[in-house]
């Protein structure tokens, strides 16, 4: 899976979990906070893309990712680690 | 195997409250903003003669008749706050209730699961047959830190339970293989000093959210049948830094499940999670009392309540674990809750205002580590006259060269 698939994963989750916001709206290089999301929304798009994903990452890790696009990097990595095991 | 569970519960919410509104109005926030999303109309407050010893003796002392006393063997007493680092605040609260000598006695610490890690222990003890028939006192008493001008201002507050555990329970019987743990080393929300209360609000969020999943998934193991969450559990009561947390901890479980819509899991949060934010709803952050405060307010609010329904509990200490647990209803549990009048001693509480919060809140801080206290009585327009002389309350007379002595009001 590439980044690309990522993002497209982590957006729906926003576009679910966020109201009246479009798809074209999204710019990754921004945080879910300037959307609107609070952390609980935050957390809920984490969990519901880690879920669909497959992957198992502390949430805690993640607490300090600044924009939508870290978060894609940051899962991207932990799938091509996972994949070299 | 023998039924174990809590024949006896109460709270105390302290004597004192401030309106959620008045806070964020005081801070500059929008007040119908602010009570929506952390679900806090009011937090409690204590006057200076009151503390952790005397928030938790006077949760035992309303429910306990002195053959209760005589009966108990074990007393365990969780707090994040304790007045002492090495003579437990269980010692004090023995000695005033007036327990028995042949009594096991001391404190647990781990945030905000104190009360949860006392509650197990107690549960095995029972379970274990070396009791002797004997009942176990647990009591977890906690209250804020001072937090002027900080985000978690809007989560502060303070609540004290007692519950008596035996093998003759007439509020929840606990399921005794059904419990799943989950434990990690992070700082969230920790107290390295007498005064500071530090962390970050975010971490300790996602690390709630890790454990309860990482302790859910644990719990399915140990069960050994597959769980079906929407139905096995009748109602779900969750750790409460602030109440609006519990939706974020049921909306994780239901999508665990089976991925759903926000509308769906509020549907659900709303019938089987949101009775137990009753009480915390009126005291705000509830540390290691929160089970037990959801508890009560389950039990008072349940519409459709029955013996036997099953109560799914998550349990959280910042540090961390993560404990899910559950227990069965009694059929005596909600005659018991309505005896109690906890809306009706909440109801008592003199509301301060924003500018009392303050002073009061200072002169509390000032005290701590003190070799010397004597408590200002007078404080409130003489509140101690009004609510507590006569009424059998635990109360802070001095501290004398770090001796503390407590009196009865």
């Amino acid at each position: 899976m590439d980044k690309e698939q990522i993002y497209a994963v982590v957006k729906k989750y926003i576009l679910e979990n966020l109201e009246d916001l479009q798809d074209s709206d999204i710019d990754p290089q921004k945080s879910m906070k300037d959307y609107g999301a609070n952390s609980l929304d935050i957390i809920e798009v984490v969990s519901c893309s880690m879920r669909e994903l497959k992957i198992k990452i502390p949430r805690s890790e993640l607490a300090d990712i600044k924009t939508i696009d870290e978060l894609a990097d940051k899962f991207l990595a932990n799938m091509s680690a996972e994949a070299n095991q | 195997m023998k039924k174990i569970g809590i024949e006896k519960i109460n709270i105390y919410g302290c004597s004192l409250c401030m309106q959620q509104a008045d806070l964020a109005r005081a801070r500059g926030k929008d007040p119908d903003q602010v009570v929506c999303d952390y679900l806090i109309n009011t937090r409690s407050l204590n006057p200076p003669y009151e503390d952790n010893v005397t928030m938790g003796a006077n949760a035992a002392q309303a429910i306990l008749t002195d053959e209760d006393k005589q009966d108990i063997g074990m007393l365990i007493v969780g707090t994040e706050g304790s007045v002492d680092f090495g003579k437990p605040i269980s010692t004090n609260i023995h000695k005033a209730l007036g327990l028995p000598p042949n009594v096991r006695n001391y404190e647990t610490k781990h945030a905000c699961y104190s009360g949860v890690a006392g509650l197990d222990t107690a549960v095995n003890w029972l379970a274990s047959d070396l009791n002797r028939g004997k009942k176990a006192l647990v009591i977890a008493t906690d209250f804020s830190r001072k937090h002027f001008n900080k985000d978690h201002e809007f989560v502060l507050g303070g609540v004290a339970a007692a519950i008596l555990v035996s093998e003759n329970p007439k509020i929840v019987e606990y399921e005794l293989e059904k419990k799943g743990f989950w434990t990690t080393s992070i700082y969230d929300t920790f107290r390295p000093t007498a005064k500071h209360e530090s962390g970050n609000n975010e971490v300790s969020l996602y690390s709630y959210m890790d454990a309860l999943e990482g302790a859910y998934n644990h719990y399915q193991e140990v069960v050994e049948q597959p769980v079906d969450f929407d139905n096995y559990f009748k109602y779900n009561i969750y750790h409460m830094p602030f109440p609006g947390m519990a939706f974020q901890a049921h909306r994780l479980l239901c999508n665990i499940t089976r991925s759903r819509k926000k509308t769906e899991i509020k549907e659900s949060f709303e019938q089987k999670v949101l009775p137990s934010l009753r009480y915390a709803a009126r005291v705000g952050s509830t540390y290691g009392a929160s089970n037990f405060v959801g508890l009560c307010g389950l039990l008072k609010s349940a519409k459709d309540l029955q013996a036997g329904d099953r109560i799914g509990f998550f349990s959280y200490g910042s540090g961390a674990i993560g404990e899910f647990y559950s227990a069965l209803v009694c059929p005596e549990a909600k005659a018991i809750i309505e005896n109690l009048k906890i809306d009706e001693a909440l109801n008592q509480r003199k509301e301060v205002s924003f500018a009392e919060y303050e002073k009061i809140e200072n002169i509390r801080e000032l005290s701590i580590e003190q070799a010397d206290i004597t408590p200002d009585f007078s404080l409130l327009g003489n509140w101690y006259a009004q609510h507590y002389a006569g009424k059998h309350y635990l109360v802070l007379k001095e501290v004398k060269d770090f001796y503390r002595t407590y009196e009865w009001s």
